[in-house]
């Protein structure tokens, strides 16, 4: 957990350090969306730091690709 | 309002030669021919040959749209065909993918510095490293990127040559045959594989094909041609060698060309030279890498219309590394995720919007042509 939180926080402020000065020149529709990014690297973190496997991008395949792939390769391979 | 090119950045067309060249073979190099021989045993190279085919019609699709286009983006093109709210919907299947892809080439390094060179270090090292050069990369821009791609993938070429022409005496070709072992099934498994990566990828290209000049497309269609047509050729080659030196093995062999290179004994002069096959794979994944993230960048700046699209490197660089880490559950998964999953997942947020867009191109061509006529 210590070793994760290192390099979550050695990660994130060498991101955010070099883009401090540039945060205070963005357009507020940048600042947003850069806002929206890290929301998601938020999330990403928890889900980094805590390992509980929450809902993420290769759930949603899972959901909605992973039985067809399967059917394909399955029958593929005879 | 449409998104246009900004006219700051253009490439010249031997330097999109080059990016193209880096972004598809990449780390397909040492990361495919292993799995590709497991699942179409020897006739793997002739489903490299059918992926490519489909490949080089994907281009001409995505080529023929920036020509019918010319001056607008992907996203650009992509509103004025059909829309800003479906131009998102296109835009965020395509960016589930890319954060897949790029959160996958670098963590296919990691894998591999651990299980083959530094089993020891922590994978983040190694990831960390990466998207700290491909960040440096993009936000140097296009232009720095593809110059230093031309110097990139000639040293790639180049330890890949080396291992290739130094093995020559292992070669058995007798492990080439028989082509169809067990007929043509595992030939069209090889396919849907090689077609997922990284021929199928190849959409993801229309984003950076913007930033060639509008008066270059012509002569730039033919010079990408060609690129894809050399890129099948080190992969059947590189696949190929596999089979002639490692026979019923190559299919059990994860990251096939290290284990060509470990096999390398030139008298007691040159041998354990498996280390260039570790820079190979760090040069092709970086490539791979910056191309996918940078079109990820330009994605997201264009769909909401952001000037600066470098302000948006650090935190798309950051959650990739974050997916990368967190992703994949077990390696199992992630290999399901690779192998069986990836061509599906291309046909479907890559190809099909893509030849949507290029659908409604020709349709409106069409409707417009009689009111034409008549005027």
């Amino acid at each position: 957990m210590i070793e994760k939180l290192l390099v979550l926080m050695t990660i994130c402020s060498i991101a955010l350090l070099t883009d401090l000065r540039k945060l205070m020149e963005m357009t507020s529709r940048s600042k947003l969306v850069y806002a929206g990014i890290m929301l998601l690297v938020l999330y990403a973190s928890i889900d980094y730091l805590l390992v509980q496997e929450l809902p993420d991008l290769h759930t949603l395949v899972d959901l909605v690709l992973i039985a067809p792939a399967r059917a394909i390769v399955q029958a593929l391979k005879g | 309002m449409m998104t246009m090119m900004k006219g700051k950045e253009t490439i010249n067309n031997m330097q999109m030669v080059f990016l193209f060249f880096g972004y598809l073979i990449g780390s397909v190099l040492i990361i495919i021919p292993g799995p590709l021989v497991t699942m179409a045993k020897n006739a793997a190279w002739i489903s490299i040959l059918i992926a490519m085919a489909i490949g080089i019609l994907l281009l001409q699709v995505i080529i023929f749209l920036q020509r019918k286009h010319a001056g607008l983006t992907f996203i650009g093109y992509s509103r004025k065909l059909v829309g800003y709210w479906p131009t998102v919907a296109i835009a965020g299947l395509m960016l589930t993918m890319a954060f897949h892809m790029a959160a996958g080439i670098f963590l296919d390094v990691a894998g591999f510095m651990n299980s083959m060179m530094m089993p020891e270090t922590p994978s983040y090292v190694f990831m960390g490293l990466m998207y700290i050069v491909a960040a440096l990369l993009l936000r140097s821009g296009i232009e720095a990127i593809a110059r230093i791609f031309s110097i990139l993938v000639i040293i790639m070429l180049l330890f890949w040559l080396v291992v290739l022409v130094l093995l020559i005496p292992s070669y058995h070709p007798e492990f080439l045959r028989p082509i169809f072992p067990d007929g043509y099934k595992p030939l069209l498994l090889g396919t849907y594989l090689s077609f997922g990566i990284p021929f199928g990828e190849v959409i993801l290209f229309a984003l950076v094909l913007p930033y060639a000049g509008i008066k270059q497309l012509k002569g730039l269609n033919k010079a990408l041609v060609w690129t894809m047509i050399g890129c099948g050729v080190v992969l059947m080659l590189s696949t190929v060698c596999t089979i002639m030196a490692l026979g019923p093995f190559a299919a059990e062999k994860k990251y096939s060309l290290f284990t060509l290179a470990q096999l390398v004994e030139i008298g007691d002069i040159i041998e354990r030279i498996e280390s260039i096959s570790g820079m190979t794979m760090i040069l092709g994944s970086l490539m791979k890498g910056t191309v996918t993230l940078f079109a990820i960048q330009t994605l997201i700046a264009e769909v909401f219309d952001i000037k600066d699209s470098r302000m948006l490197t650090n935190p798309i660089c950051l959650l990739a590394m974050l997916l990368a880490m967190t992703l994949p559950a077990t390696m199992q998964e992630w290999e399901e995720m690779v192998f069986v999953v990836h061509p599906l997942w291309v046909g479907v947020v890559y190809m099909i919007p893509v030849l949507l867009l290029a659908a409604v191109t020709l349709l409106k061509g069409w409707l417009k042509a009689p009111g034409q006529q008549r005027e």
